[in-house]
């Protein structure tokens, strides 16, 4: 039974036989690999998340053509070095196009989420703290908007908006924000029972500081998930109405309407204007959820939503 | 606070009571089955002097932490007054009541949720001080010293987050806190109950170190009779929302003149003691506070219980100098205790 | 088991007697995968039981003594693993890598009791079917014969208009009679060994009362023996004929109660005497002794003896000292070389 040698261990590690110590050994690669893993997956998707944007910047730099400009010697050409991505119908460069359109669809997801965010933060955060009938008249508005079949929602906004980006942000926004009130609703509830919210409260410090400080710094967490998540929801949701054609209008370039432009054409063989920039979205998706994912494992016992 | 002497009380609570409703299941609501009130506190009465420490002890159910929350008014009376100097908590509202909490603080039980995780602890310290303006940016950090350094901290600690602290120094913290706004009154809910039996003894030690040292005036929350019997000067016991015995500690502790205390009394596991203990003092359980039983609400529990008890709650009566108790039995109002 | 077989036991050798014990436990160590490394959070742990008897394992959080109370019926939580050891019943082991004879055991022979009752009571069932399950399976009886005996069963823990109160759901009673009626689950199968991890730590102190005086009166009628943990010192020494104290993973001090309590032999059983909140009506001290220092980080412990950094006798040599109880049971053993009882 040999002992292990003291040297190399924590001083508690005294008098264990060889064999345990490979056992611990093996427990803590086993931790550790865990905790690498879902960094791992933070990483990776900063990676993609960032990637896509400063790649899209450089485009033109590097020069696959004008994303807009229809060069009629060029239809249709299966995707090759001077065409990563191909052509379209018009003879415009697909990669190009989709490089156009990448500050669009992260304005749009970005933009409408922050904006969700603050909103129902904010909502759900006084709902919480404060009950009685602000918590339930702002719980019943989130009820109603949670019920409601979402594309249909948006699409209503389209329709008083008239064609454009304007009808889908309001849309976004005002569907999105429904979410980030009931978890921050949630998270408040907890919280203010909370004894340093109390000592705070005993201390005699106005509610909007208590609100400000000791309140929804600590919402905050399981709010970042959620708006991983919305950003990968509502891009999803600009490409998908896009492609029936009620976001953007042509020739400005979105990668949903690069899509829906590349489908009839799925049928006769030429693929890569529906299915690469299809490619792009999912990635792009999977980029930000890993973010959101990575984070709950990584933190996971400060994400817990109850109690 | 105006007014105040050495001899006037610090806090004063007057017949206060506090019940809570009750939710009914939509069962209940169907058959109209009348709404219940769960009764915390009972007109319960008690004063604070200066260089006092007052032992409020009971079991679960008492309404002990409920009257701790009552005093600093984090909840509303049914009825009754808090007194604190010559101002009543519960009346006064917006910046006068701002004022009044200068003068009273309470320090929590858990020490792992009394901290707010995103503050240092030195933000935290001196936020209450900051708040009523006694202190300003510049000397925000000699406060802060001063107050941990009294605590048994480090003036290095300020920079430290509450996730790099101990239970123990947490509790620290927490009481440094609740001395930023140099109050006249502390108000301790089961401040060592979650703490290691190695750190509890250190807890008390300095709160008793800051009683001698500042002359404020100490409540201190808690179950057990042992934290009393080493810290506190007074004491009042607590069943069912209401006081069954009050007074000196030796006197209440050391000559009891009533059943549940004695029953408590006897109930503490005697580390030295004999193994073969007699029979348990108190049989039976709480009984439900959304139904307290008529009478002296004790009855049902009591091994002294005569059929009196049953009917009439029991009146206080002054066994000795100071001491209190509702009993028929032990403390009957013609003073001829029977115990 | 009588009292007669109980003397035999006594003054025996513990290693070379090991089949006149109930429980063996040796060498007993248990890892878990932290952030910075592995710690060990019992070490080497050594400690034995013979029938009908009760021991109790003390010390504050972290010390190891809820993690060796549950290793002895293997139901140690991932990530946690027993390194090494063995815990040895009647002989046979029941503990390690491979091993899977603790759960033939488990609720029949040895069954065990928590702090919280409400976990271990379903909260879809009626007591008296959860109890009467215990019954039919562990013991083979009948639907009747297991209902007379459940009703039986509570009225001997206590439990008034047993009956009626069968038929209530655990979420009508109240914490005291919930912990009744786990007592009741865990002594229907007629166990050797009763395992209770602080079980009177979340009830009122007239309630403590109440049940410890119940499990002592259970212990002495049906000769189980009985494995008490808890950090309340004073309820260690109420019920317990032996004690042993733990810190830090580390079994410290080991003998029989009136020896550790009345003559502590190492330095952290006499500092967690004098700290403890002895109720002496009508004096006021003046100043509590305490323990220096705050409670062990495991993670990084000092070489040697852990209690270093908090004992007032602390030396150099204490950084060599290996920590093993120096004397066998039955005898009154402490971990530390240095000390002896107070004069």
């Amino acid at each position: 039974m040999a002992i292990a040698s003291p040297s190399a261990q924590p001083s508690s590690f005294v008098g264990l036989t060889a064999q345990s110590t490979y056992r611990i050994d093996r427990l803590r690669k086993r931790a550790t690999a865990e905790h690498r893993f879902s960094t791992l997956a933070i990483w990776a998707g900063v990676f993609i998340v960032v990637i896509v944007p400063v790649v899209s910047l450089l485009g033109p730099v590097i020069g696959f053509g004008h994303p807009n400009q229809p060069n009629f010697n060029a239809i249709l050409e299966a995707p090759s070095l001077a065409h990563p991505f191909g052509t379209d119908s018009t003879g415009r460069d697909v990669l190009a196009r989709v490089f156009a359109a990448t500050p669009l669809d992260y304005e749009v997801g970005l933009l409408t989420t922050i904006m969700a965010a603050i909103i129902g933060i904010f909502l759900g955060g006084i709902a919480g703290y404060f009950g009685g009938w602000l918590d339930a008249v702002i719980m019943r508005v989130v009820d109603v908007l949670i019920a409601f079949p979402f594309m249909i929602f948006v699409m209503a906004f389209v329709a008083v908006f008239g064609p454009g980006l304007t009808g889908i942000y309001v849309g976004l926004t005002t569907f999105g924000w429904a979410f980030f009130a009931r978890v921050t609703r949630a998270e408040m509830l907890v919280i203010r029972e909370r004894q340093y919210v109390l000592a705070a409260q005993t201390a005699g410090l106005r509610t909007s500081r208590i609100l400000r400080v000791h309140a929804l710094p600590n919402v905050l967490r399981p709010n970042f998930v959620i708006a991983m998540a919305t950003v990968v929801w509502n891009i999803l949701t600009l490409a998908a109405l896009s492609y029936l054609g009620l976001g953007v209008q042509p020739p400005t370039a979105e990668w949903g309407s690069i899509v829906a432009s590349g489908q009839i054409i799925l049928i006769t063989g030429q693929w890569w204007v529906s299915t690469l920039p299809g490619l792009v979205i999912v990635i792009v998706g999977v980029g930000f959820s890993l973010i959101g994912d990575g984070i709950a494992d990584r933190f996971g016992y400060d994400f817990r939503l109850t109690v | 606070m105006s007014g105040s002497n050495d001899t006037s009380p610090l806090l004063v609570a007057e017949s206060i009571s506090k019940t809570f409703p009750v939710r009914r299941s939509l069962t209940q609501v169907v058959q109209r089955a009348p709404r219940q009130r769960l009764t915390a506190v009972d007109d319960v009465s008690l004063s604070l002097y200066r260089g006092q420490v007052l032992g409020i002890v009971g079991e679960s159910g008492s309404g002990k932490s409920t009257i701790a929350y009552c005093l600093v008014r984090l909840l509303e009376l049914d009825s009754g007054r808090v007194l604190i100097g010559a101002e009543d908590m519960h009346s006064v509202r917006g910046d006068a009541l701002r004022a009044l909490r200068r003068h009273i603080q309470l320090i929590f039980q858990d020490p792992y949720s009394s901290l707010n995780p995103r503050l240092t602890v030195g933000r935290a310290v001196a936020e209450p001080a900051r708040m009523h303006n006694l202190v300003d940016r510049a000397g925000e950090k000699a406060l802060v010293s001063g107050l941990l350094e009294r605590c048994g901290l480090r003036p290095q600690d300020a920079a430290r987050y509450p996730r790099q602290l101990s239970g123990g120094q947490r509790q620290r913290v927490a009481i440094a806190r609740a001395l930023s706004t140099s109050p006249e009154i502390l108000i301790a809910d089961e401040a060592v109950s979650a703490l290691d039996v190695s750190v509890q003894a250190q807890i008390l030690n300095l709160l008793a170190e800051l009683q001698s040292d500042l002359g404020v005036g100490i409540i201190f929350i808690t179950h057990q009779l042992a934290v009393i019997s080493h810290l506190a000067t007074d004491v009042v016991v607590l069943y069912l929302g209401r006081v069954m015995e009050s007074g000196p500690v030796a006197s209440v502790l050391g000559a009891s003149s009533h059943p549940y205390t004695r029953g408590l009394l006897q109930a503490q596991p005697a580390l030295r003691g004999p193994r073969t203990k007699q029979r348990p003092a108190l049989v039976g359980e709480l009984p439900s506070a959304l139904a307290i039983p008529s009478g002296c609400r004790f009855h049902t529990r009591c091994p002294l219980v005569e059929p009196i008890c049953r009917e009439v709650d029991p009146a206080p009566v002054e066994v000795s100098p100071g001491h209190v108790s509702r009993c028929h039995v032990l403390a009957p109002a013609d003073g001829h205790a029977s115990g | 088991m009588t009292s007669a077989s109980l003397s035999d036991l006594e003054g025996a050798d513990a290693s070379a007697s090991s089949s006149a014990n109930l429980l063996d436990i040796r060498q007993l160590t248990v890892g878990f995968p932290s952030r910075r490394g592995v710690v060990l959070a019992a070490n080497h742990v050594n400690l034995s039981l013979s029938a009908s008897r009760t021991l109790g394992l003390v010390g504050e959080s972290g010390c190891g003594k809820s993690v060796t109370l549950r290793s002895v019926i293997d139901m140690i939580p991932k990530p946690s693993e027993v390194l090494e050891g063995e815990v040895l019943w009647h002989g046979r082991n029941l503990v390690g890598r491979g091993v899977r004879e603790a759960r033939a055991v488990r609720g029949r022979q040895i069954t065990m009791i928590f702090q919280d009752p409400g976990a271990s009571l379903n909260p879809v069932y009626s007591i008296g079917e959860q109890i009467a399950e215990v019954f039919r399976i562990k013991l083979g009886l009948g639907k009747k014969e297991s209902a007379e005996r459940t009703t039986e069963l509570l009225r001997s823990v206590g439990i008034p208009s047993p009956e009626q109160r069968a038929r209530d759901y655990p979420h009508q009673l109240s914490g005291g009679m919930r912990q009744r009626v786990m007592i009741a689950m865990a002594v229907a199968p007629g166990p050797e060994l009763l395992l209770a991890d602080e079980p009177t730590t979340a009830v009122d102190v007239t309630v403590q009362e109440q049940i410890l005086s119940l499990l002592v009166e259970i212990q002495q009628s049906s000769g189980m023996a009985v494995i008490l943990v808890s950090h309340d010192l004073a309820v260690i020494g109420q019920t317990c004929d032996e004690i042993a104290v733990m810190y830090a993973g580390y079994v410290v001090e080991r003998g029989s109660r009136d020896n550790v309590i009345n003559s502590p032999r190492h330095p952290y059983t006499q500092a967690l005497l004098a700290a403890e909140l002895v109720f002496e009506p009508g004096q006021r001290r003046s100043r509590l002794d305490t323990i220096a220092g705050q409670p062990p980080d495991l993670g990084d412990l000092p070489p040697g003896c852990p209690f270093q950094p908090r004992c007032r006798y602390a030396r150099p040599e204490c950084a060599g000292v290996a920590v093993v109880i120096d004397r066998p049971p039955p005898e009154h053993g402490s971990a530390c070389p240095f000390v002896e009882a107070p004069g």
